[in-house]
């Protein structure tokens, strides 16, 4: 009983560590936003999309969850017409990155939605452990 | 005294391990709320006749030497079920946090009326052996 209230609670705490990674990435994409490349003919930073797995954890007998991959997003650089960059080409374009950044606030939000919803689980578990403490004060 | 040989003592620590098991796959169901092709699943509920006959589990494989080993995996004592017809993301995950939500809070619910249940009991019990109650 007690080991099972526990177990959630480490299932929990894999899920905030697997979202705080993505939040990690979501950060890294935002910061980068204007990052184009050093020379010309070169790629700009190309962002990056965390992949979830779900695992079974041998020790506790749950599945948790880690993150997978973090694999580089597919998408279009945009040209933007900037002579003066040292990553121009010879018209004068730039490659600009992939990021856009009202998807990475959107996928932001959704990592910060996920890991109150994994809070919640530490937060019940640890009521329901408070209570079976409670019984020993008869 | 052994209290789990009364029969409520037993059927309430019997409905305080599923509330426990109910704890932990809500918790994997919320912790892969975002992996896709995951689904959710949940605690068969317990029924009349489960907590007084003691059926509900699933059969476990008996160890009869200690270089026996139990096989592993993600399921505990009692039985799981997937509920059918419910509507997945585009990545084939069918776990909705509003609902885990409130099982998670139902859950909580139900352990506190059992562990209040179990109080009481115990109370009587005590008010019977001529201590003071709690």
């Amino acid at each position: 009983m007690g080991m099972d209230i526990d177990k959630s609670m480490q299932v929990a705490f894999a899920a905030l560590n697997a979202q705080g990674t993505r939040l990690r990435v979501v950060a890294e994409n935002l910061a980068n936003a204007d990052s184009t490349a050093q020379s010309p003919g070169g790629e700009p930073y190309r962002r990056k999309i965390v992949t979830f797995q779900s695992v079974l954890d041998r020790q506790l007998g749950v599945t948790t969850v880690k993150v997978a991959k973090i694999m580089p997003g597919a998408g279009e650089f945009e040209r933007r017409f900037d002579p003066a960059n040292p990553g121009a080409d010879a018209e004068g374009y730039v490659l600009m990155p992939n990021v856009n950044p009202l998807m990475e606030l959107m996928d932001m939000h959704e990592a910060q939605r996920s890991y109150q919803a994994n809070l919640n689980t530490i937060d019940a578990a640890k009521s329901m452990l408070s209570r079976t403490i409670d019984l020993l004060r008869g | 005294m052994d209290l789990s040989k009364i029969p409520l003592f037993e059927a309430i620590t019997r409905h305080m391990s599923w509330i426990g098991e109910r704890q932990s796959v809500l918790a994997q169901n919320i912790a892969n709320a975002d992996t896709p092709g995951y689904t959710a699943a949940d605690v068969k509920p317990l029924s009349f006749a489960d907590l007084v006959g003691g059926t509900g589990q699933r059969l476990q494989l008996t160890t009869t030497s200690p270089a026996h080993v139990q096989p592993i995996s993600a399921a505990g004592p009692f039985k799981l079920e997937s509920p059918q017809g419910v509507e997945r993301a585009p990545n084939g995950n069918s776990v909705q946090l509003e609902e885990q939500m409130m099982k998670l809070s139902d859950n909580v619910n139900d352990y506190a009326l059992t562990t209040s249940l179990y109080r009481q009991q115990l109370g009587l019990l005590k008010t019977v052996l001529g201590k003071s109650s709690g």
